[in-house]
Formats: structure tokens, C-alpha cells, sequence
């Protein structure tokens, strides 16, 4: 059995002094994509946000079998990246300077940092954007730059170009990172994120799309009422009693074969 | 799209990125030529006039020197060099604290003027100036010095207290806060003005002006080892501004210590404006013009804003101490009215420039 990249022993996550969610046990393995969905204000953010390890909350959170806050902000950093849910800057960055910001960590020649800004641009479809003044994009194209920015910080120092990096170990946090994407760079998000998961990263992903989601994970965490309502895979946990008890609306599902059922109402 | 192992590497991007940085390379040896020119300028410029062939004389001879190329000597050596090497110390410092305080703050209205440094600067400044010879006259400069830099960074941490908010600085209660204190050390100065004795009531009121006039060579001593240590100190935080334009929670996810970057340029950026308020008066407004022109010369990326700002700091200042000089020469106008008359403005169009953007 795998060694997880992150482990959640029963943690409570509060924010303020009001509890969110009580008693979360999880596990991230490597190579694995876990969607995070819950209805609004459920504590999927505030989750991400504390499994960032950024504050120190004296969770019972390891990565690598250490806890978050034995971590030093720069080897962490090394090892799992953040995408905000809104993110943005008040100066007028060019998208390959945002994009170059995201190797700050490491100590390379500029050549190779380019190719890989160049590599990874292509990877989210953003080659034509690249020298463009990140002020003016749209909010979907934004959204894919900082997607792209994390991706980079997660690249080991001084990779080879013509060497697939290998993501083992690594752990990208995203909360809602299609919210503003149409549904050609959606798919190509999705695609892209499974084929980085094939190479050994691990991703956690809020997301209120759970039909786009789904076929791609292969773990889904149902938030709501204060606990985890259901853990498991995406066909296990798809059901209707789960979702209602989560979204306390009526849900409708529709079977597919061979892929999880699309959820309606 | 899905091709993970994209290995050609794209020369293109490569190219721009190489071709951009040299093209803002150029545009920063430009603008040190400028603070050539400009300080040249400011050494020529008066009413007495010098002469190369005088300065060498004096320098060569071995008897002394006729009274004449002394005097020519003394122009140079006492006056005009101190207070062009001055000039050119305060504008780089006010430009890179500027430009360091918007970084920090995330807001190109940020000026450390604007938010009451320099009014609290002033005021302690100038309690010390009334109060302390009473008591104990014989360390006063130095005392004045001391007096501004707790000032400032009285000023800094409690304007930066009332500002926080859990994600942030707020900055439309940082500008408020701002003019709040501008207000209460208005009320302070006045206050002092009032029961001051005629010494120190003039010195006071140059000093609200601000002026190069007093330079001398111990004032360039401390000013030029303050901007020798803080043009180390932003010139290592480049990268951690960069980041901290993002906002501190992504500076954070990128591994950046983010309190401790914090508080290094905090304090910079009070030792640089304490040093040049107590040793000048306000100047005001370089920290807010020089950041925003340099932006449009170089771009954003704190590697070339930052020693723009620096540089064309510099050249701001020693034009405006020209202008101050010879406007109406030989009467000498306060710098610090100089650069208002043209800051000001200059706020109120940013202003205007910013209606309808709707984040804060």
C-alpha cells in the first residue's frame, strides 16, 4: 500500500469559534484526484485554506508523515502548491512574469525557467497569451494562469526539459479552479490535471461541477451538516440519499455506463 | 494540448522574455546618465559661477590659493556637491520607499507621505526641536534624528494596526487613517509653532517646507550609508514584493515567510523616510509620482521597478532643487513646495484614473 501524501486523522475545522465540519479523516495518495463537494458555506475553503498549513492550527494533519506545522514555509512549498478561488493582482503583470513568479522557489538559469513556463503554458492552452498584461484577461483565462503558476511551483528544481517531471509526493490544492471556465477549457483542465496525476501527483479539488469532476476522480468527499457525509468513489458516493442529505434539495440521477451517474435536479 | 511531454522548448517565449529584460536593462543606464546630467546640471547651476581651471588651481597649488579660487572652491566643495549628493540620496530613498510601501500594500496610492509617515515623522521631529534644548541642548541633531525615526515608526504601526483586515491591508482605511494623522501632527506642529521660541519656530517651519538647503557633508554621510544599507535590503525583498503583489496569502502558499519580509520593509521603509524627513523636512509625493512613471518605463516586476524608482527618485529631486534654486533666484523656494505643486496634482489624477475600478 501506498504511503499517503497527506492524512487527515479526525480533524475539527472551525472558523472563528463556530465548527464547520467535525471528525474528518482522509487520506491523499499519490496519483489520486479528490473532489471536495459540499452546498455553500459548508467549510470546503476553509478546509483547503487549513490544509494549505500556512497558519498554524495544530490540526492533526501530516504531510509526509510530518505534521503541517513541522513544515518550514519554503520546503512545503516545494512540495504542494495552492490555487486560490479568486486570484488576482492590483499591478499589470505580464501572464509569463506571473508565470515565472511561480519558480521563485528554485535557483536555475532563466533558460530553463522559461521552457518550463513555455512547456506548462502549452500544457493549460495559454501559448497565446503569454506577454499579454494580465489585467486584460478574462477572468476564466486569469484563472488558468494561476492554475498554470501552481503547477509550475510543484516542477523539482533543475528538471530536465525532455524528461517528464515526476509528481510523486507532490500536492496541488485548488478550490473551484473551472468556475469560470467554458466547457472547452474545462475538459481541457480536467484532461490535463489527470494526465499530471498519472505521473504521481496527488490533487485535491473543491468543485460545485460534480459532472464535470466525477469521471476524473477517483475520491469524492461529501460535505454537509457539520461532518463528512460520505467518502468513497464517485460511483459509491453519487447516491441519492447522499446528495440530498447534502444539498437538502431533490436530486435526480441519471446512469451511464461504465462512468458515474450525471447528477440533475 | 495533452501532450505532457512538451519538450520542444519554445525559443519564442525565450526570446521575448531575454529581449524584454535587456530593452528595460537599457531604459535603467538611461536613467543613470540622467542622474549624471541632472546632478551636473545642479553643481553648474547658481549664481555664482565656477570654473574648472579656478577648482584645479586650488587643488594643485601649493601656496595658498588666491581668495578668489577659494571662494570658487568653497562654491563647489561646501555648497553645490553636498546638496546635489543630498538631493540625489532623498529622491532615491523616497522612491524606493515608495515603491517598496505600494509593493507591500498592494496599491499604487500608497505613499509613505500619504498614510502619515511623514507627518508623524514631522511631529516628533519637531516636538524634539522645541522641547528637547530646553532640557538638553548639546545632542539635539542627533536627538531630532532619533525623535523622527520613532515617529515614523510609531506612525507606521498604528496606521498598518487600524488597516488590518484578516486577508490584507485595507487600503482605503489605511489612506483614511492617513489623513487622520496628517491631521493630528498638523494640530501638533501647530501646537509647537505656537509656544516655540523664534529659533526654533524657524527651524520648525523650514523644515514642514523641506529644503536641501542646510546640507553638509556629515548629513551626506548618513544619508548615503542609509541608502547604501536600505537599497540592500529592497534589492533582496524584490522577489518577496513580487510576491507579495499577489496578496500575502499567495505569497504565503509560495513559501515566502511573509511576516518576517514584512516587518523587514516595514522598518526600511521608516528608517529611509525618518533619515530623510529629519535631515530634509516633508518632501512629499515622490514616494507616490516616481513608482507610477517608472511603472510605465519598466513594467511592474520589482527586479527594474525597484532601482527605477531609485534612479529617477534621484533625478526628480535634483531638477526640483534647480527649480527651487533658480525660479526665483536668488530667492530660494522650499523643495518640498516644489514637489507638492507637482505631486499633488499628480494624486488627483491617479485618482481620477481609478474611478470605476470597484476592488479595494
Amino acid at each position: 500500500m501506498t504511503e499517503p501524501v497527506l492524512a487527515i486523522h479526525n480533524a475539527t475545522v472551525s472558523r472563528g469559534n463556530r465548527t464547520l465540519i467535525s471528525n474528518l479523516t482522509g487520506q491523499l495518495k499519490p496519483g489520486e484526484m479528490t473532489a471536495v463537494v459540499g452546498e455553500n458555506g459548508c467549510g470546503k475553503s476553509t478546509l483547503l485554506f487549513h490544509l494549505t498549513g500556512i497558519r498554524n492550527h495544530d490540526l492533526p494533519v501530516t504531510l509526509h508523515n510530518k505534521p503541517l506545522s513541522a513544515w518550514s514555509p519554503s520546503a512545503m512549498a516545494k512540495q504542494r502548491a495552492v490555487m486560490q478561488q479568486h486570484p488576482n493582482t492590483p499591478f499589470a503583470y505580464m501572464t509569463d512574469e506571473i508565470l515565472l513568479l511561480g519558480r521563485s522557489l528554485y535557483k536555475e538559469p532563466l533558460t530553463l525557467r522559461t521552457a518550463w513556463v513555455a512547456t506548462v503554458a502549452e500544457w493549460f492552452a495559454l501559448t497565446h497569451l503569454l506577454g499579454r498584461d494580465i489585467q486584460s484577461l478574462s477572468g476564466g483565462e486569469r484563472q488558468r494562469i494561476f492554475l498554470a503558476k501552481a503547477v509550475l511551483q510543484l516542477i523539482p528544481e533543475h528538471q530536465p526539459l525532455n524528461i517528464t517531471p515526476d509528481f510523486h509526493g507532490k500536492l496541488l490544492l485548488l478550490d473551484e479552479p473551472t468556475s469560470a471556465l467554458d466547457l472547452r477549457h474545462q475538459r481541457g483542465v480536467m484532461e490535463q490535471l489527470s494526465l499530471l496525476a498519472k505521473r504521481g501527483l496527488s490533487v485535491l479539488c473543491i468543485s460545485h461541477d460534480i459532472n464535470l469532476v466525477s469521471p476524473y476522480c477517483q475520491q469524492m468527499w461529501v460535505l454537509g451538516e457539520g461532518i463528512c457525509i460520505a467518502q468513497g468513489t464517485p460511483q459509491q458516493v453519487l447516491t441519492e440519499p447522499v446528495l440530498t442529505r447534502c444539498y437538502r434539495t431533490p436530486i435526480e440521477l441519471i446512469e451511464r455506463p461504465g462512468k458515474p451517474p450525471l447528477v440533475t435536479h | 494540448m495533452t501532450n505532457l511531454s512538451a519538450s520542444a522548448v519554445d525559443m519564442q517565449v525565450n526570446r521575448h522574455i531575454v529581449g524584454r529584460d535587456a530593452r528595460r536593462q537599457q531604459i535603467l543606464t538611461v536613467a543613470l546618465l540622467a542622474v549624471a546630467v541632472s546632478a551636473w546640471l545642479s553643481v553648474s547651476l547658481g549664481s555664482y559661477q565656477w570654473q574648472w581651471s579656478a577648482i584645479w588651481q586650488y587643488l594643485t597649488a601649493d601656496d595658498t590659493a588666491a581668495r578668489n579660487v577659494a571662494m570658487q572652491w568653497y562654491v563647489l566643495w561646501d555648497l553645490r556637491l553636498p546638496r546635489t549628493l543630498m538631493a540625489i540620496c532623498v529622491g532615491a530613498l523616497l522612491g524606493m520607499a515608495g515603491c517598496a510601501m505600494q509593493g507591500l500594500v498592494r496599491n499604487p496610492l500608497a505613499d509613505p507621505g500619504l498614510i502619515g509617515i511623514s507627518g508623524g515623522t514631522a511631529a516628533a521631529a519637531a516636538t524634539s526641536m522645541a522641547v528637547l534644548p530646553l532640557y538638553w541642548p548639546a545632542i539635539t541633531p542627533f536627538a531630532t534624528v532619533i525623535a523622527a525615526f520613532c515617529g515614523a515608526l510609531l506612525t507606521v504601526a498604528m496606521v498598518l494596526h487600524m488597516a488590518k483586515r484578516p486577508h490584507g491591508v485595507a487600503v482605503s482605511t489605511l489612506i483614511l487613517a492617513g489623513v487622520a494623522i496628517n491631521a493630528l501632527t498638523g494640530t501638533v506642529i501647530g501646537a509647537i509653532s505656537y509656544v516655540a521660541d523664534d529659533d526654533a519656530l524657524r527651524q520648525i517651519s523650514y523644515w514642514t517646507m523641506g529644503s536641501l538647503a542646510g546640507a553638509n557633508w556629515l548629513q551626506v554621510a548618513m544619508l548615503s550609508s542609509c541608502l547604501l544599507v536600505s537599497a540592500c535590503v529592497f534589492w533582496r525583498c524584490r522577489a518577496a514584493l513580487n510576491l507579495f503583489a499577489l496578496g500575502e496569502q499567495e505569497a504565503a502558499y509560495q513559501g515566502l515567510n511573509v511576516t518576517r519580509y514584512k516587518n523587514l520593509l516595514l522598518w526600511t521603509v521608516a528608517f529611509a523616510v525618518a533619515l530623510a524627513t529629519a535631515l530634509c523636512g516633508i518632501i512629499g509625493f515622490i514616494g507616490l509620482v516616481i513608482p507610477h512613471i517608472c511603472r510605465n518605463l519598466v513594467g511592474v516586476d520589482q527586479r527594474y521597478l525597484m532601482p527605477a524608482s531609485g534612479i529617477l527618485g534621484s533625478v526628480l529631486l535634483v531638477l526640483s532643487d534647480c527649480v527651487s534654486r533658480s525660479l526665483f533666484s536668488p530667492l530660494e523656494i522650499p523643495i518640498g513646495i516644489i514637489t507638492s505643486a507637482v505631486g499633488a496634482p499628480f494624486f488627483l489624477y491617479l485618482l481620477y484614473q481609478q474611478r470605476g475600478r470597484t476592488d479595494d
